[in-house]
């Protein structure tokens, strides 16, 4: 497999500020990779020095064993962009078909590819209508559509349903999760469970630099602790309930609700850990809604980019 | 380097989207107008002018030179000499207009971003060139065939001839428009929108043209900031004067050209 992205020292400056600051990062995208990080970590820079839409004040980069701007990766790197309009007065099928035919489609098999692309999106109707007379969540698909044409190598979205309404937010995390499957993908996104539910890697930026790479099942698992979050709030404190049973370390309040908590524990069977505070708690009456191994991703980053503060 | 297939893909979508969107519609419309009432109303009424005592003797006396003024109105197709004169006069207002809008717009809306990623800035930046060039060589091949018409139709000069000097003009005044097609793919290259990019481009243009002026006597090669100073040259008589002023034509395209593709291929996009 060839090494998809390497990118080495690289910063890129705006006016003195620093969106990326020495950034490094090696990424081989053999599953659906996550992008994360605060506002202003760098996300959106990257993927525009990944793309050739700017360039870095120092370092290099490598996409597909190339540079950027390199006539070679023309058509096997594609990206889904956040906000960007397309050729306004042009049909969709006009748009698409001069894309594909980039791609060195011939005339035909432009003609069937956008077909294929945009039924894999659900946005066959569409094809006639210009861009300016669509939806932004119509626009969202179209755009998803150009991506996939000609089966390009990799794909970077860019926060790919953001400003969607959640139904057809719901309905593109499907069609990205099975893509995830046929297509390397990298995913740029504020959205966590959406990371948590499309990713099997991920990457966490902040202040311009990337603070770790890891799979997702690791980064989860390097905290030895249970999300737990109870059906209604809690009158006491976890830890005086839970203070006889052996193996528990701390016993946190997430988000200060009384209802989410997060219990950490000691090494040794997570399992037995597990039956003894559901039976402790079911004697209590207390009603769980859900206890799970870990923490969620969203405090697992955060936590992350705290200590990284 | 370039793909060639791509710069061929890139090139006609370019031109055919750019017949039916506003941009060149502004051009269009307004030039073939401007044409048709010239052509329609104007032109028999100045070459009868033109062709007296005393219309030779107002152009010797713009022209300052009496055998310029005799070839152009009496030894060679009047109809012909005025399509020229008023062509040169306007190629650059009508091709400012004509050629405002080849990146401002879409760099700054994010379109160009779907091509970057099948394409290269110099395949994007060549195609949108040669783009509005295709233009302005048919609207330009158009009015010349026209010009041609009225001057068979009005004139007692043989059919060679006049197609011969209609062929002649028709390439200067086309190779006079390069130059500003290419200052304003300069304009267009840094400009955030299609309106700042016209009014940036006869802003620029405008002061240029005063500046050549306002120096004119003090340095006499002032005149030569822009290519309007060559017009003269243009309507010579002597080949050899008309054959450097082509060849400046090209060096001031090519300047303009490259002045703006080092400004591209830095611009973010």
């Amino acid at each position: 497999m060839a090494r998809h992205i390497k990118c080495e020292s690289l910063t890129k400056r705006f006016q003195g500020i620093k969106a990326l600051d020495g950034f490094n990062l090696e990424l081989e995208v053999t599953q659906p990779t996550g992008i994360v990080g605060p506002n202003g970590a760098g996300k959106s820079t990257l993927f525009a020095i990944l793309c050739g839409f700017i360039s870095p004040t120092s370092g290099k980069v490598r996409v597909l064993e190339h540079t950027p701007d390199a006539s070679y990766i023309k058509g096997r790197l594609s990206l889904l962009p956040q906000d960007t309009s397309m050729f306004k007065g042009v049909d969709v099928m006009t748009q698409l078909k001069h894309y594909a035919r980039l791609q060195n489609f011939n005339h035909n098999e432009a003609k069937k590819e956008v077909d294929h692309v945009l039924s894999l999106v659900q946005a066959t109707g569409f094809s006639n209508q210009y861009p300016e007379t669509l939806s932004f969540g119509q626009r969202k698909r179209i755009m998803l559509a150009q991506s996939l044409i000609g089966k390009p190598e990799l794909i970077l979205m860019d926060e790919p349903t953001s400003g969607l309404d959640p139904v057809a937010a719901t309905e593109v995390r499907k069609l990205l999760r099975d893509l995830g499957n046929e297509y390397s993908v990298i995913i740029s996104s504020h959205n966590l469970s959406e990371i948590e539910d499309i990713c099997s890697d991920i990457a966490i930026l902040n202040k311009g630099k990337l603070v770790t790479h890891s799979s997702l099942s690791e980064l989860k698992r390097s905290g030895q602790c249970f999300s737990l979050i109870l059906e209604t709030p809690c009158d006491i404190h976890l830890s005086e309930l839970l203070k006889e049973i052996s193996g528990i370390s701390k016993i946190e309040n997430d988000n200060e609700d009384m209802k989410s908590w997060i219990i950490h524990y000691e090494s040794g069977s997570a399992e037995q850990l597990q039956i003894k505070i559901l039976s402790k708690l079911g004697e209590t009456g207390i009603a769980i809604s859900e206890l799970k191994k870990g923490k969620a991703l969203a405090d697992e980053v955060s936590e992350i980019i705290k200590s990284n503060n | 380097m370039l793909n060639l297939y791509r710069l061929k893909e890139l090139t006609l979508f370019n031109f055919y989207s750019s017949l039916s969107s506003l941009k060149s519609l502004a051009f269009i419309i307004p030039y073939f107008l401007f044409w048709y009432l010239v052509f329609d109303n104007v032109i028999l009424l100045a070459v009868e002018w033109l062709q007296s005592t005393q219309g030779l003797m107002f152009v010797s006396w713009i022209t300052q030179d009496q055998e310029l003024a005799l070839e152009l109105f009496v030894d060679r197709s009047a109809s012909l000499s005025i399509y020229l004169l008023v062509s040169i006069t306007l190629t650059p207002l009508f091709i400012l207009i004509a050629a405002n809008n080849q990146y401002s717009s879409d760099m700054s809306r994010g379109a160009f971003r779907f091509l970057l990623m099948r394409a290269t800035r110099a395949e994007i930046y060549f195609s949108r060139f040669i783009a509005v060039t295709l233009l302005v060589l048919i609207c330009i091949s158009i009015t010349s065939v026209w010009a041609s018409v009225q001057a068979l139709l009005n004139e007692e000069d043989t059919f060679e001839a006049i197609t011969v000097f209609g062929l002649q003009t028709f390439i200067l005044v086309f190779i006079y428009s390069l130059p500003f097609i290419a200052f304003m793919s300069m304009v267009s290259s840094f400009a955030r929108s299609a309106f700042g990019s016209l009014f940036l481009g006869m802003m620029s243009y405008a002061i240029l043209v005063i500046i050549s002026f306002w120096f004119k006597s003090d340095i006499s090669h002032a005149i030569y900031l822009i290519p309007s100073g060559l017009k003269s040259y243009l309507i010579d008589i002597n080949t050899e004067n008309i054959l450097t002023s082509i060849s400046a034509l090209l060096a001031y395209t090519l300047f303009y050209f490259v002045c703006g593709w080092h400004i591209f291929k830095r611009r973010d996009i």
